[in-house]
C-alpha cells in the first residue's frame, strides 16, 4: 500500500499533502484537547502507536497469494485511540517506515497518510461504530472495521496511483485496473485483517475488560449478555438469531464492497482506452508499414474456451499434486509432528480439513488464475472484448475455428500443459502448507523487525555524514527530493549515483544491504517500466503474443518514460536511505522541531521511537514462545495465535503507558509546556 | 567523594510518616490497612514482605501515585495529596522496578535531563546536574547512547541517575536489585549506601534477606497490608518467626549459626559471622566435632 518515493508527480505529491496536513493538524488539535482533560492519553497514544507498528511487522500468511503480508493496523488503532489520533499515529509510523525501510517516501507521505491514515482510520472507525450500533458483537464489529478499512485503504491507493500515473481522462480506468490488480491478494488479506481486528478486540474483552471500558469502548451490549467469548465458532454456535443476522449482514457488506469494487473496476476498464490498442497502436503500426499480426488466440473467436481448458488443467493439476505429495509421505496423514492439541485426534489434519482441501485447492487455483488474468484483462488492449458465458462460447460457431486456426492446437496444448504443471506445483505446495508442514523458504519480509534494529545501529554509527547537522541534512534532502520530482531524469540519475556513492563510500553500508533495502523500490521501478511501456502510445518496439490476451505492444516512448520514472523513484529512495542511515531518528526529530513542527508531534515521535524496539523485541519473544510450543502451526491456527499476541501487545502497551505517564509526572512532566 | 548537585557533601534528608494510612483498590481489595510508620531523616529503611504484601502500594502512597483511602502520608510536614503532587515529586525520588517504564526519552542524556528541565532550571545548572548524577551512577560514558542499546543493569543505573538529577531528599526504590547480576547488585547497593551516608533518606522494598542486613538500619515488615513488625534491623531479625510469618526467612549465614550455636548469638552478615567465629575460637567455645559428625558422637555415647 505504501506508494514509493518519487512515483507521484510533484503536483499530485503536493495535492495529497494538503488533506494529509489537515488530517494531522486536526488529529493534533483533538489530541491536545484530550491531553488537557486526561494527561495520560499522550503516552497511551504513543505506546499504542509503537504496538501497532510492531503488529504491522507481524507477517500474516495469505494462503491464496502464497505469501505473507501484514495488516494495515489503522482500523484497530482508530478503534482503540480514536480516528483522529490514529491519523497522527499513521503519519508518524509512515515517516519512521520511510526512513527506516525506505518503505514509502517523504514526497508520497501525504498520499500514504491520506490512504492508510485518514481513509483507513475513518472507514474502520465508522464501520465499527455502525455495526456496534446495529448490535454486532465486538468480534463482528472489529471484523467489519478491519476488512472494510483494509479494502478502502487499497481502493484509495489505487485512486491515488490512477490519478498520478495516468492522464486525467484515463485516471478512473487506470485506478480500476490497479484495484483489480490488488484484489486477488488484498481480498483475502482484508478478511484476515478483519479476523485479526475482531479477534484482538474480543481477546481484549476476555482478558482485560477494564481496558476496553477505560478506552470508552462501552460494554453496553456485554453488560446485557456477558462479555463476548473468544472465538467465532463459539459465537456462531451459541450466539442465537441476532448473531446470525449480524454475521450475514457483515458478510454481505464485505461481499457487496468486493463485488462493487470488482464491477466498478471492470466497468471502467472495459471502456475505450484512448491512446493505446488497435485504436492508436495498430494504426501507427500500419502507418509505419508494420501491420499487427493475426493473433494466435483471438478473443473474438472464443479464447475463453482456452481459459476454461486452462482452468480445468490447473484444478486437475492441483488435485494430482496434492495427492502425489500426500502419497509420497506415506499415507493420507500429515508428517509426524507434535501431538495434536485439544480434541485428541490423529496427528495432522482433521478429516474435515482433508475433505475440504480439494475445494480449497480449486478455489485457490481459480483465484491465482484470476490474479494472473485480471490485470492482463484490465491493462491489455481490450478492443471490444467482453467476458462471455460458457454457454455462449460453446454455442459459438467459431469454437471449431480456434482449434483449426494456425497453431491453435499447439497453443491449446501448451496452455493446458502450463496449467497442469502450475496446478501440480500448487497442489504440491498446498499439501505442504495445509497438511502441516511449512515450505522451507522464508520471505525477506519476515526480517522486517530485524531491519529496524540494524538500520538504527547503522544510523548511530559515527561516519563522515553523521557529524553533519541534522537540520542541514533535512533541508538539503527536502530540496533534493523536490528537485528530483520536477527536474527530469538527468538530475535524478546524477542524484542516484551520488547517493549510492555516498552510501557505500562515506556511510560505509555494504552493497548487499543497500540492494536489499532498495529491493521494494527496484520492484516498483520494474513494474513502472512495464506499465508505462504497455500503456504509453508510441512506436511499437515489440508486439507480444500471450495466451488469453490479444497481441499487445511495448512502445519505445513508453519504455523511455518508464525508465525515466524508475530513475526518479530510485533516486528518491536512495536519498531517503542516505538520510535515514546517517542520522539517528531522535536527531531528525529534533531537527524537525527546529523547523517548527508541533512539539506534541515530536514528543509522540520520540516516545514511539523509544518503545518501538521494546515492542518489536516483545513481539519476537512472544512469537518464539509460540513457535516453541507448536512449531509449524498451519495458518488458520496461527491466526488465533496472532490475535492473542496482538491483544497481549495492546494490553502491555496500555499498562506500560500508565506507568510511563506516572514516571513522567514524577519528574515534573505536567509542568512541561 | 561524591558531591551533591547543590555543591555540598551533605544532603538534607526528609522525614516520612504514615499515619493510619489504608488503601483499597477499586476492585475492593484492601491492600493496606492502618499503617503507622515513621522514618527519620537519613534513615535507610527496608520495606519487606511477601509478594502481594502491600510493599509497592505503600511506596506509591509515599510519592502520591496513589492516595490513601484513610489516614495520611507526610513528607516532613507536607501532606501528600493532589495539590502537593509536584512539590512532593521534587522531594521524593521514585525508582520503578522496571527501568523500561521509567526511561521514556530516546537517549541517556535526554532522559537524565528530563526532570531538571521540567524544574525550570538554567541550562548550565541542568548540565551540571546531568553530569553529576551520570558520574555518580557510573553512566557518564553512556550519555550519547540510545536507551534501547543499553543492558538491563545499565538501564537501571540510568533510571537512578534520572531520579537523582531531580535532587530528591528521599529516595524510594521498588525492588532495585531484582534481576541484577551479583556485581551490579553490590555496586548499586554501595551507591545507595554512599548517598545515605551523605544524608539522603532511603526507603526500599525488597525481599532479599541476605542483602538487607548489610545496608539497612530499619526494617518494616508487611503482611497482608498491615505492619507485622517494625524497628531496628537487629530487633526485627532477632525473631525468625517474624520473617517466616511473612513468607521470608533468616539470612543463610544466620541459619548456619543456629545449627551449631545457641540462639543468643545471631550474626546477620558474613562480616558479623566472622567476628563471632573469631570470638568463639578465642574463648574455646567452638567445638565443631559434635555438630559436623553427630553420628560418631551418638556411637561414642
Amino acid at each position: 500500500m505504501h506508494i514509493a518515493e518519487g512515483i507521484l508527480p510533484a503536483q499530485w505529491a503536493a495535492a495529497w499533502a494538503v488533506p494529509a496536513a489537515v488530517g494531522v493538524t486536526v488529529g493534533l488539535r483533538r489530541l491536545r484537547v484530550r491531553t488537557a482533560e486526561e494527561p495520560s492519553v499522550k503516552s497511551l497514544v504513543a505506546l499504542m502507536g509503537a504496538a501497532v507498528f510492531a503488529i504491522s511487522l507481524m507477517p500474516i500468511p495469505v494462503p491464496v497469494a502464497g505469501s505473507v503480508s501484514h495488516p494495515a493496523g489503522t482500523p484497530l488503532a482508530a478503534i482503540v485511540v480514536g480516528p483522529a489520533a490514529s491519523v497522527l499515529l499513521a503519519g508518524i509510523s509512515l515517516l519512521i517506515q520511510a526512513l527506516f525501510f525506505a518503505h514509502g517516501g517523504l514526497t508520497t507521505l501525504g498520499a500514504n497518510i491520506v490512504s492508510e491514515g485518514i481513509v483507513g482510520s475513518f472507514a474502520g472507525y465508522l464501520a465499527f461504530r455502525l455495526s456496534r450500533r446495529a448490535g454486532a458483537s465486538l468480534f463482528w464489529a472489529g471484523f467489519a472495521a478491519g476488512s472494510l478499512g483494509d479494502l478502502s485503504v487499497y481502493m484509495t491507493t489505487a485512486i491515488e496511483l490512477g490519478l498520478g500515473l495516468f492522464p486525467l481522462h484515463d485516471a478512473a480506468r487506470g485506478a480500476g485496473a490497479l484495484f483489480l490488480g490488488f484484489l486477488p491478494t488484498q481480498a483475502p488479506l482484508a478478511v484476515l485483517e478483519g479476523i485479526f481486528t475482531g479477534g484482538v478486540l474480543s481477546s481484549l474483552a476476555e482478558l482485560r475488560p477494564d481496558i476496553l471500558s477505560g478506552l470508552g469502548l462501552g460494554q453496553s451490549r456485554a453488560r446485557r449478555d456477558e462479555v463476548p467469548r473468544v472465538g467465532v465458532r463459539h459465537r456462531l454456535r451459541h450466539g442465537g438469531r441476532r448473531l446470525r443476522v449480524v454475521t450475514l449482514v457483515a458478510a454481505v457488506l464485505v461481499g457487496v464492497i468486493l463485488v462493487a469494487g470488482f464491477v466498478w473496476a471492470l466497468a471502467v476498464t472495459t471502456g475505450s482506452w484512448v491512446g493505446i490498442d488497435a485504436g492508436v497502436m495498430e494504426r501507427v503500426a500500419e502507418e509505419q508499414g508494420r501491420a499487427a499480426w493475426t493473433p494466435f488466440i483471438n478473443t473474438d473467436v472464443g479464447d475463453l474456451l482456452l481459459f476454461v481448458f486452462f482452468l480445468g488443467a490447473v484444478v486437475a493439476g492441483a488435485v494430482i499434486g496434492w495427492l502425489v505429495r500426500g502419497l509420497r509421505s506415506g499415507g493420507a496423514g500429515a508428517p509426524a509432528r507434535l501431538p495434536a492439541r485439544g480434541r485428541g485426534g490423529s496427528p495432522g489434519r482433521s478429516r474435515a480439513t482433508r475433505a475440504a482441501a480439494p475445494v480449497v485447492a480449486i478455489v485457490a487455483g481459480g483465484l491465482v488464475l484470476w490474479a494472473w488474468v485480471a490485470p492482463g484483462l484490465a491493462l491489455g488492449p481490450v478492443s471490444g472484448r467482453s467476458l462471455r458465458t460458457l454457454g455462449e462460447i460453446l454455442a459459438h460457431p467459431s469454437r471449431q475455428q480456434v482449434l483449426s486456426a494456425r497453431g491453435g492446437d499447439l497453443v491449446l496444448f501448451v496452455a493446458m500443459m502450463a496449467g497442469l504443471l502450475g496446478g501440480l506445483a500448487m497442489g504440491w505446495w498446498m499439501w505442504l502448507r495445509f497438511a502441516g508442514r511449512r515450505p522451507r523458504f522464508r520471505l525477506p519480509h519476515l526480517h522486517a523487525s530485524h531491519d529496524v534494529s540494524t538500520g538504527d545501529r547503522q544510523a548511530w554509527r559515527a561516519t563522515g555524514l553523521t557529524a553533519v547537522d541534522a537540520r542541514l541534512k533535512v533541508a538539503v534532502v527536502a530540496v533534493m527530493l523536490g528537485a528530483n520530482l520536477v527536474a527530469g531524469w538527468v538530475l535524478s540519475a546524477a542524484l542516484l549515483a551520488v547517493c549510492l556513492g555516498a552510501l557505500t563510500l562515506v556511510v560505509r553500508v555494504r552493497w548487499v544491504s543497500v540492494v536489499v533495502r532498495m529491493a521494494p523500490a527496484l520492484l516498483v521501478s520494474a513494474m513502472l517500466v512495464v506499465l508505462r511501456g504497455l500503456t504509453v502510445p508510441g512506436r511499437p518496439l515489440v508486439s507480444i503474443h500471450l495466451p488469453l490476451l490479444a497481441p499487445f505492444g511495448v512502445s519505445q516512448e513508453g519504455l523511455t518514460a518508464g525508465a525515466d520514472l524508475a530513475v526518479v523513484v530510485l533516486a528518491g529512495v536512495s536519498l531517503l536511505l542516505l538520510l535515514g542511515l546517517s542520522t539517528p531518528l531522535p536527531a531528525l526529530l529534533s531537527a524537525l522541531r527546529w523547523y517548527r513542527v508541533p512539539i506534541l508531534l515530536i514528543e509522540l515521535g520520540m516516545l514511539m521511537y523509544r518503545y518501538i524496539f521494546l515492542f518489536v523485541e516483545e513481539t519476537q519473544r512472544m512469537r518464539q514462545a509460540q513457535r516453541l510450543r507448536g512449531p509449524d502451526v498451519p495458518w488458520h491456527r496461527a491466526m488465533g495465535g496472532f490475535n492473542s499476541m496482538g491483544a497481549n501487545l495492546l494490553i502491555r502497551s496500555y499498562d506500560r503507558s500508565q506507568r510511563v505517564y506516572d514516571a513522567q509526572r514524577l519528574r515534573g512532566g505536567e509542568r512541561r509546556p | 567523594m561524591m558531591h551533591g548537585p547543590w555543591g555540598s557533601k551533605k544532603i538534607d534528608g526528609a522525614a516520612v510518616r504514615l499515619e493510619g494510612a489504608a488503601f483499597v483498590y477499586p476492585g475492593g481489595v484492601r491492600a493496606l490497612d492502618g499503617l503507622d510508620i515513621c522514618v527519620r531523616p537519613g534513615d535507610f529503611t527496608a520495606v519487606m514482605g511477601a509478594n502481594g504484601g502491600g510493599k509497592s502500594t505503600m511506596l506509591k502512597l509515599l510519592v502520591g501515585l496513589l492516595h490513601p483511602s484513610e489516614g495520611r502520608v507526610l513528607i516532613d510536614d507536607i501532606q501528600v495529596g493532589h495539590d502537593t503532587f509536584n512539590e512532593v515529586a521534587v522531594m521524593v525520588g521514585y525508582l520503578f522496578q522496571d527501568p523500561n517504564d521509567q526511561l521514556f526519552c530516546p537517549t541517556v542524556a535526554a532522559d537524565i535531563a528530563y526532570g531538571p528541565e521540567n524544574l525550570g532550571l538554567r541550562e548550565a545548572e541542568v548540565e551540571r546536574r546531568v553530569e553529576w548524577s551520570a558520574k555518580t551512577c557510573g553512566v557518564y560514558e553512556l550519555l550519547d547512547r540510545p536507551i534501547h542499546a543499553l543492558s538491563y543493569g545499565q538501564k537501571k543505573r540510568v533510571a537512578l541517575a534520572g531520579v537523582l538529577a531531580m535532587g530528591p531528599r528521599v529516595l524510594v526504590l521498588d525492588e532495585p536489585t531484582a534481576s541484577l547480576d551479583p556485581m551490579a547488585e553490590a555496586a548499586l547497593m554501595r551507591l545507595l549506601k554512599g548517598l545515605n551516608e551523605q544524608g539522603l533518606t532511603i526507603i526500599m522494598a525488597t525481599h532479599d534477606v541476605d542483602l538487607i542486613p548489610l545496608y539497612a538500619h530499619r526494617i518494616v515488615l508487611l503482611r497482608g497490608g498491615v505492619v507485622a513488625a517494625e524497628g531496628p534491623l537487629n530487633d526485627v531479625f532477632a525473631e525468625g518467626t517474624h520473617l517466616e510469618s511473612c513468607d521470608l526467612r533468616l539470612p543463610r549465614i544466620t541459619y548456619l549459626f543456629d545449627i551449631f550455636c545457641d540462639e543468643t548469638t545471631r550474626p546477620l552478615t558474613v562480616g558479623q559471622a566472622r567476628k563471632e567465629l573469631v570470638r568463639m575460637v578465642e574463648r574455646g567455645q567452638l567445638d565443631l566435632v559434635p555438630i559436623l559428625l553427630p553420628r560418631e558422637r551418638g556411637g561414642a555415647a
